[in-house]
């Protein structure tokens, strides 16, 4: 067996050699233009300015990928307990689906909806028996990270933001944006709309609202008679009244939701890492008891054993429905009563909670998975447990 | 520690280092690159606060890495397949080496790389990995003896 002594001399002799050999920077031999890193390369840039300047400018540019997105409904047609939680009457079979923005535009609840990524954001809707049944695009959407339906019948959806100077985007003189600027002065530059709103017969409206947009970085939920948008943002949460437009703080320490678990509900927030199941009342900030949740927590150092994901709650914000499991390929979804920590429903799914997502509305549960390799999505009903699936998959916002 | 107002002379001193880090713990140049300018990104967005860190490149490692691994999450759910961790850069003289790192789960060539490139403290590993300081321990003895045995298994 090799000594660890000289095991370590030789890794640190062989680590610096990996690291001398490293290139400077940037992709040899690519194109200046295809990325800001290339593009610095032309010595009018530093790799970093790009992506300085957009923090400067107020942007959070996360360049994460793109994905698909599925939500699924239930098979009643009822408002509340349809998983595309849009408060229509419309029933299951009503369904009003035109392509592009503008007037006219709408997917009724009752639909499932597919939203695929890419150069085209779609939302594409399924009905109960899981016929495709029409698509929305989400035009001027092209990167899509994270959609969410404002539940008044409409729907918002995310970019990241573009980096200044990137292809497509105006040239930025540095040394102009790096001056010291008046009071009152504009910045030279700003970041273009990255977030939208799609409602009926409207065209889209552009949110203000500096979301870090990824995935799972809004959600909406009812506070009262109004809705409001939470979404990620630094250092923590905010809150977007969709009413009136004014954006607020979360009263409570949010700053774990950045790679945590979090949704809202019901008027309420839940968060789930290290302090175990949390959840707070939106309006007031103040705590929610909550029972006994079975929920296992990855520790930070944990790189196997079980943890939880997919962290989604009720409409109403009294359950709440995750995925639970290790790296495997099959999980358990779960819900769970939070007044009382008792579990409703539990089922073995042949899902890694790698890539799988939920969503929940009280009364059937969806789980999905991005990986064409696990299916379908399922759909249990949470009293009878009763399987169902639509042959469709993705991430569920 | 940095002067409060001197990111840039933080940035100079420690952005390259922090570029070959976290492109060999990542084993992915383009990434460990882009992970590095998120980094300093979110150091120069809250330069305030993180100049008062008592190891503020420790920080801006454990940032990167976080952003990175994030991220290589989401590629697997984009690319639709899985994405194994990608084999560390060629290293010109110890193939083998090369080889048994690639081996390796992020989380333990992450603390490899700390230990045995940016020569840091067990102590200042885990604070800047926040992870405890029993956890380094353990991850690097796994590692060293994934290490030994993958060198062994090629000989």
């Amino acid at each position: 067996m090799i000594d660890h002594a000289d095991l370590e001399s030789r890794l640190r002799a062989g680590l610096r050699a990996a690291a001398d050999a490293l290139p400077p920077s940037g992709p040899d031999g690519s194109d200046p233009r295809s990325s800001p890193r290339a593009a610095s390369r032309t010595g009018k840039r530093r790799p970093h300015r790009r992506r300085l300047l957009a923090v400067a400018a107020g942007a959070a540019a996360v360049a994460l990928a793109g994905a698909a997105v599925v939500t699924l409904s239930g098979d009643d047609g009822d408002d509340e307990t349809d998983l595309v939680t849009e408060p229509s009457t419309a029933s299951t079979t009503e369904t009003t689906v035109e392509a592009g923005p503008g007037p006219g535009t709408t997917i009724p609840a009752g639909s499932a909806i597919v939203v695929a990524s890419g150069d085209r954001a779609v939302l594409k809707s399924f009905g109960p028996d899981g016929q495709p049944t029409g698509e929305l695009s989400l035009d001027p959407i092209t990167r899509l990270q994270a959609v969410v339906s404002d539940r008044q019948g409409g729907w918002i959806a995310c970019n990241p933001v573009v980096v200044p100077g990137a292809v497509g985007t105006p040239e930025i003189d540095i040394a102009d944006f790096e001056r010291p600027r008046k009071e009152g002065e504009p910045p030279p530059w700003s970041p273009p709309p990255h977030v939208y709103r799609f409602r009926p017969g409207q065209d889209p409206e552009p949110l203000d609202a500096p979301v870090e947009c990824m995935a799972n970085s809004m959600k909406v939920t009812d506070l009262g008679d109004r809705q409001v948008l939470v979404y990620l943002t630094m250092p923590g949460l905010q809150q977007l009244d969709l009413t009136t437009g004014v954006s607020t703080a979360v009263p409570v320490d949010t700053s774990s939701a950045f790679g945590g678990q979090w949704d809202v509900g019901g008027g309420r927030l839940a968060m789930h890492g290290q302090a175990g199941l949390q959840v707070w009342d939106l309006a007031t900030g103040e705590p929610v008891p909550v029972g006994p949740a079975d929920l296992p927590v990855w520790t930070p150092d944990a790189t196997s054993g079980m943890g939880t994901s997919a962290l989604t709650l009720s409409p109403d914000g009294t359950m709440v429905a995750a995925m639970v499991g290790d790296t495997t390929a099959s999980s358990d979804v779960v819900v769970i009563d939070l007044a009382s920590g008792t579990e409703r429903l539990r089922r073995n799914v042949p899902v890694s909670v790698e890539g799988a997502d939920v969503a929940f509305d009280g009364t059937s549960v969806a789980v999905s998975s991005f990986y064409d390799s696990y299916g379908a999505t399922r759909i249990y009903d949470v009293a009878t447990g009763a399987e169902r699936t639509v042959d469709a998959h993705g991430l569920l916002p | 520690m940095p002067e409060p107002d001197g990111f840039d002379t933080f940035y100079r001193d420690h952005a390259e280092p922090l570029r070959r880090a976290l492109c060999l713990a990542l084993g992915d140049i383009e990434l460990g690159t882009e992970a590095t300018d998120e980094a300093m990104a979110r150091a120069c967005q809250r330069w305030a606060d993180v100049a008062s860190y008592t190891n503020p490149h420790g920080w801006a490692y454990r940032v990167g890495l976080n952003w990175a691994r994030s991220r290589q999450r989401r590629h697997r759910w984009r690319d639709r397949r899985p994405v194994p961790d990608s084999p560390a850069p060629t290293v010109p003289h110890d193939h083998e080496l090369t080889t048994a790192l690639a081996r390796l789960s992020v989380e333990h060539r992450s603390v490899v790389v700390c230990r045995y490139l940016l020569d840091w403290s067990v102590d200042d590993t885990a604070a800047s990995l926040d992870i405890p300081v029993g956890t380094v321990k353990s991850r690097l003895a796994r590692a060293l003896d994934q290490l030994a045995r993958h060198l062994e298994d090629a000989r």
